[in-house]
């Protein structure tokens, strides 16, 4: 089929203290998305610490040496745009989407609490927001039906000093014993700027630009050296290890998750098609042999891509009232077993591909994502063109690809299982 | 280290909603297409004149059913045929129900519009609705509201819809119907429901992307120019709105106490609408919002409380919502009640300020993308408004004066029907109020 080929403008370089600046001008609207993404993630607590990067995300927004707590979000909001920052295992972003007007304040904000965010830190700030992430946590996680679902998988996945063995939102023991101390050290340890990618996507030239990123960011001194041990990547897992939950759900259900290469190899590119092919949409092979067949209400399949050592596939069912467990992960095995064994049809490696495509062009469509996907791409890869290429890559993938890394790192024997099981009355 | 003096912001730039290119087939099919270059997913919505008041009372749902069917086998590509004839093109299909309207739509890539537009029309003008995908589909709504009643926050949104419609009223239940009319969807009923009610009078297709310098229009007409009328054209009502409640909902071991509060309100065609808009921004839409400032960012009681208008084609309604942790439940319910009475506390100049600036400031970036667009004003259609209102609205909001939003305000929250609240966690820890406490209701 005939394809788009993309070919947004990137201006890319380092000020003299390291800070790396991305810009792709795109004059469509007068808007501008700036996206700082920081090289933290909650794959760098340690031990005790869990849910330390992002309990740390919130207190970016609780001020800084010349800007009141909340006072970031008040005025970008005020000028007229959006603004927010999530953690996840291997990085932190935070980021706006402004009318031109804003970008200085913008820009200025930013820096201002990557100068001197120590110096508005205090203890009611932090007793505040380590009430708010809790309450984030019983939100999100803890009263929700299947909220443990991930907390699970990375346990069964990964050992638990791992960097992907404890989930980003901690526990609340660890939240509870988090000190001052503890967060002006992590934020001399991780956030300088030459830990730290600037991307701005809009409504800007790439001269004003890099002269606005060098006025606000240029003076600000780049951190001491960090030592970050690398993870080595671990084996495919062995032994069909298992747990089995009895849970206040209203469906039973069936996860099972693999370990998959990390981002930046190629045979990830492979496995996320692979796992379309199985999970995704209604030609799916989960859908056809699952929900079509009455076993599951709902199915699925996916990567989550991740930097270090190892990503997760993850393939998912939820039991139609009735069908064992038992009965519903044979099924997934199954059609997992035959995948692997004879790989996709080239029909199906056809259609994954035209599905990416439409979905990386459409989440690419929205400057406040295009400038997140930059900040990725110049992260883990050095390599922030690789937006306009990654169609054309995905494109050359052919089913003896797909079939070989299946063959490699998805076969059942190296899967984990996760059952959910209602409790009577739930 | 010298610091930067904080930037000014400047002057925004004049924007204006983008205005369509507007087509009306022979078959009275309304056409607003969007020519946005960069925007290379198509993005596609049908929105069909079908309030769910068509819908007969023991077969509320049959709509959702309706619609979720369409992309399971077309009479031409029959069973999954058709979905891989629809996915081989990169296209997605989706769709919502609401009280007004029946919304198709599908996303495609702009290389495959042509063929996707095609195979969109053969689903919304052809569908198979197969006996057994029909079942299957009522099997798995009945399996989605077991799930939507496991979740507090869910099931509080349900039971806000309850309390503050007229039980008399379509608006009071939830758009996808309840479980025992769920249960007697039949497969023959879906097809006559479809035949009766699918048509062009009244439909509006809108359509959004970069079209590669080619006319989007003669693929539409030639998908659906055969669709013929059908005459049927269903009045639309204003729903009735209801006298406050408390429902407190019994849930063991939840850790958290979702709370709404809620009451009926207007639509998009009252005067009051404008300055209501801001003033429940500034009462609970912005990060420093009256309410979330105090209930999270001094007292941290909650990860977040918002306040929300929600128009309908024809009246409409507002809420507070929020979850909080038990323990605290009580107070949090207490300080929100007290700051949500604004008549001794008006709304000041720079609330309204930052309000007008959020709200207008903020749509060029909502509307700059193919998806935004076709969303908004595919919402207005459904709306019965056309896509001219989104400026006619920013003028609005432009001028509106704190003493406006105040009384807009007031009318509507401190002096209008008393607000329903609705509760959902563990009754202990609620005092005087849990006297109430009832087990969770079946849907």
């Amino acid at each position: 089929m005939e394809s788009v080929t993309l070919s947004y403008p990137l201006h890319d370089y380092r000020l003299a203290n390291g800070l790396r600046v991305v810009v792709s001008p795109d004059h469509s609207s007068p808007v501008v998305a700036v996206n700082l993404w920081y090289d933290v993630g909650s794959g760098d607590e340690v031990s005790g610490r869990t849910g330390f990067a992002h309990l740390f995300e919130h207190l970016m927004f609780q001020g800084s040496g010349n800007v009141a707590s909340g006072e970031h979000l008040g005025l970008i909001q005020a000028a007229g745009g959006s603004v927010n920052g999530t953690t996840s295992f291997d990085r932190t972003n935070y980021f706006e989407a402004v009318p031109v007007g804003a970008l200085r304040l913008t820009l200025w904000l930013e820096a201002d609490r990557l100068r001197t965010l120590l110096d508005a830190l205090d203890q009611d700030n932090l007793n505040n927001q380590r009430e708010v992430v809790k309450e984030e946590k019983r939100q999100r996680y803890d009263n929700v039906p299947y909220g443990d679902v991930f907390e699970h998988l990375v346990q069964l996945v990964f050992p638990p000093d791992h960097p992907y063995g404890h989930l980003t939102i901690g526990s609340m023991a660890d939240l509870d014993a988090a000190s001052l101390d503890d967060v002006r050290a992590f934020f001399t340890t991780h956030y300088s700027p030459d830990r730290a990618v600037l991307t701005m996507v809009g409504d800007v030239g790439p001269d004003e630009a890099r002269q606005l990123a060098d006025e606000y960011f240029g003076a600000i001194p780049a951190g001491p050296e960090r030592p970050r041990p690398s993870t080595a990547p671990l084996p495919t897992l062995n032994g069909v290890p298992r747990t089995v939950v009895r849970a206040a759900v209203p469906r039973d259900a069936v996860y099972l998750a693999w370990r998959v290469p990390p981002v930046g190899d190629p045979a990830l590119e492979a496995l996320s098609m692979a796992t379309s092919v199985l999970g995704d949409g209604l030609t799916s092979r989960l859908h056809r042999s699952l929900v079509r067949s009455e076993l599951a209400e709902g199915s699925s399949a996916f990567v989550m891509p991740l930097a270090r050592g190892n990503s997760l596939a993850v393939a998912y069912a939820r039991c139609r009232e009735g069908v064992t467990t038992d009965d519903v992960e044979a099924a997934m095995v199954t059609t997992w077993d035959d995948f692997v064994a004879d790989g996709p049809t080239e029909i199906e490696v056809a259609r994954a591909q035209a599905q990416l495509a439409r979905a990386w062009l459409g989440d690419l469509a929205d400057i406040q994502h295009r400038a997140d996907v930059i900040g990725q791409l110049t992260t883990q890869r050095n390599d922030p063109d690789f937006i306009n290429r990654r169609l054309a890559e995905v494109q050359t993938l052919t089913r003896a690809d797909l079939t070989a890394a299946s063959q490699r790192w998805l076969r059942t024997e190296h899967r984990a299982v996760l059952v959910y099981q209602a409790e009577e009355g739930a | 280290m010298s610091v930067p003096p904080r930037p000014e912001v400047g002057p925004p730039t004049s924007w204006h909603f983008p205005v369509p290119e507007v087509h009306c087939l022979s078959n009275g099919l309304q056409v607003w297409s969007y020519h946005r270059p960069g925007q290379y997913v198509v993005s596609a919505a049908l929105v069909l004149d079908l309030p769910l008041d068509v819908e007969p009372v023991e077969l509320e749902g049959i709509a959702s059913i309706c619609l979720h069917t369409l992309d399971e086998g077309s009479l031409r590509h029959p069973g999954s045929l058709y979905a891989e004839e629809l996915e081989n093109s990169g296209a997605v299909f989706g769709g919502a129900v609401t009280l007004s309207a029946t919304t198709c739509s599908v996303e495609m890539p702009v290389t495959a519009y042509a063929e996707a537009m095609h195979l969109f029309a053969e689903a919304v003008l052809t569908p198979a609705h197969a006996d057994d995908d029909v079942a299957r589909h009522v099997a798995l709504r009945l399996a989605d509201i077991e799930q939507h009643r496991a979740n507090s926050s869910h099931l509080a949104g349900v039971l806000t819809r309850g309390a503050v419609f007229d039980p008399r009223s379509r608006a009071a239940r939830m758009n996808g119907g309840e479980s025992r009319s769920v249960a007697r969807v039949t497969p023959d009923a879906v097809r006559d429901f479809h035949r009766r009610w699918y048509a062009p009078d009244g439909a509006v297709l809108v359509v959004a992307g970069d079209f590669l310098g080619r006319d989007p229009l003669p693929a539409i007409e030639s998908a659906f120019g055969a669709w013929r009328g059908t005459g049927n054209r269903q009045l639309h009502t204003r729903p009735g709105g209801a006298p406050g409640v408390t429902r407190i909902i019994r849930r063991e071991g939840a850790v958290q106490t979702d709370v709404r509060f809620a009451a009926y309100g207007i639509d998009r065609n009252d005067p009051r609408w404008a300055p209501f808009q801001i003033a429940s921004y500034a009462m609970g839409g912005a990060f420093l919002s009256r309410l979330n400032r105090v209930l999270r960012e001094d007292r941290g009681y909650t990860y977040g409380i918002s306040m929300g208008a929600h128009p309908l084609r024809q009246a409409g309604y507002w809420t507070v919502g929020a979850s909080f942790r038990n323990e605290v439940a009580r107070a949090a319910i207490d300080e929100t009640r007290e700051l949500l009475d604004v008549r001794d506390r008006p709304f000041t100049t720079s609330e309204v300020a930052e309000a007008i600036s959020f709200i207008t400031g903020i749509a060029p970036l909502r509307y700059a993308t193919a998806d935004g667009i076709v969303e908004q004003a595919a919402a207005l259609a459904s709306a019965g408004l056309d896509p001219t209102y989104v400026d006619r609205n920013l003028a609005q909001l432009r001028t509106v004066t704190p003493d406006q939003a105040t009384a807009a305000y007031v009318d509507l929250v401190a002096s209008g029907p008393d607000p329903s609240l609705i509760v959902v966690g563990d009754p202990e820890t609620l005092g005087d109020l849990a006297d109430l406490a009832e087990d969770i209701p079946e849907l």
